[in-house]
């Protein structure tokens, strides 16, 4: 047996779980294809030679998601791309001739998705896995080669663990909360870094961390790893709570997370009584275009002359 | 707890239970929204916007004779719209992100219209 990775040291693990085992005999077979949970919600794991290239899971955004949520490239710039690689072809390659990300910066984003996914998996790790050729289901569109050792992303994904645990108590629980801005976060002379801002906004009770990790394409332990310094600071609550007590019936007009951080978040400070406003300004927040059509109306130039 | 309640509680539970899921919104056939458990979006619009994609996909696949139709998905950069028929008088339409799995969506689904088809009295097929 051969290939880089193949002598770490897999005793190093504080837990013996189903997925370890079939990841390491993974490795040591040099396996090429992919490990899916069947029981679960859409996991797979793709390696190629014993090593990871891609973990597909709904529990944390993938590097396509993490480049597009954060805006690093355009909604039509990835059609184009993904276009001009056609269905088989290298969409990494073409992102990076048509200089749409650089290819260190595409790498950093790759691996640490890949991180991130294996963290996310381990939260909720399923218990059966089966393997499947490499050609079964979605093809993963921005696969790292060569991959990584699962060794490695299993050690990383467990001292993640331990650091939260160590912080803020059990990571799965943490994972499965739904965080509020609290009062503080309101009051005059708070301050918060940009990071930090975004999340406040985002932490509107509804939303789990991977909610989160999804809106603002972060990562999931990043995200976690805020809210916790956040709920320290007492700007967010993450206590698991049955519902949101303030939940919206009928065709909600407000926006909790918006209108509570305007202190937080002058720049999208809005009053109250423009609930239209407020909504587009929270949808401008959560990296969506907002309807032109009401501003346009609004402004007198319907019908147009 | 009124109906209406028990409708939002059930899109709550919903949304809960699936990952991915973002919005929930139940309607009448011709898009007058019921109850909404929704942030960002204008459920309203939603609403008829949803009726009016099942209304279409109802059309379309009873001219091309595929059987009945099961459920419209709406597959966009970022995320779903799924439209699902509640018998004949209301629908249910759900928001996601991309990382929300279509597939175990629909078990998720069926649990959710038949509790709402209850609440609201429809009969189901």
């Amino acid at each position: 047996m051969s290939g880089s990775g193949a002598d770490r040291d897999w005793s190093a693990f504080s837990s013996t779980t189903a997925l370890e085992g079939v990841l390491r005999q993974a490795h040591y077979e040099r396996f090429t294809g992919r490990l899916a949970a069947p029981g679960s919600v859409g996991v797979e794991i793709c390696l190629v030679d014993g090593l990871v290239t891609a973990i597909l899971t709904p529990a944390a955004p993938g590097p396509d998601s993490v480049l597009l949520r954060s805006g690093r490239v355009s909604q039509v710039e990835w059609s184009r791309a993904v276009d001009t690689a056609g269905e088989h072809g290298r969409l990494d390659e073409t992102l990076v001739s048509r200089s749409l990300v650089h290819g260190g910066e595409l790498d950093v984003v790759r691996i640490s998705a890949l991180f991130d996914a294996m963290f996310a998996v381990c939260l909720d790790a399923p218990e059966d896995w089966e393997a499947q050729p490499p050609e079964s289901g979605i093809e993963p569109p921005l696969p790292l080669v060569p991959g990584i050792p699962p060794a490695l992303l299993l050690t990383e994904a467990d001292r993640r663990s331990t650091t939260l645990s160590r912080r803020w108590g059990s990571p799965a629980q943490l994972a499965r909360t739904r965080p509020h801005v609290t009062a503080k976060a309101t009051q005059a002379g708070t301050s918060a870094i940009e990071r930090h801002r975004e999340i406040l906004l985002c932490a509107n009770g509804r939303r789990t961390p991977r909610d989160i990790a999804f809106v603002l394409g972060r990562g999931v332990y990043a995200v976690m790893t805020d809210l916790g310094r956040l709920e320290n600071r007492g700007m967010v609550q993450i206590k698991e709570q049955a519902a949101p007590a303030t939940l919206p019936s009928v065709a909600p007009r407000r926006i909790e997370a918006a209108s509570q951080a305007t202190t937080v978040l002058p720049e999208h400070a809005v009053p109250e009584q423009l609930p239209r406003r407020v909504q587009q300004t929270a949808a401008r927040a959560e990296g969506m275009t907002p309807y032109q059509g009401f501003d346009r109306t609004r402004a007198g130039d319907y019908p147009p002359s | 707890m009124s109906r209406q309640e028990d409708v939002v509680d059930e899109l709550r539970l919903l949304r809960e239970r699936t990952v991915g899921i973002t919005d929930c919104l139940v309607s009448t056939a011709d898009g007058m929204l019921v109850a909404a458990d929704s942030t960002g979006i204008q459920p309203e619009s939603v609403a008829a916007l949803g009726s009016v994609a099942l209304g279409l996909a109802k059309r379309t696949a009873a001219a091309v004779g595929l059987g009945s139709l099961r459920e419209v998905v709406t597959r966009c950069q970022s995320g779903y719209v799924v439209v699902y028929g509640i018998g004949e008088n209301a629908l249910l339409i759900l928001l996601g992100d991309e990382g929300l799995n279509t597939v175990s969506l629909h078990a998720q689904s069926r649990q959710s219209i038949e509790q709402l088809a209850k609440l609201l009295d429809i009969r189901l097929a």
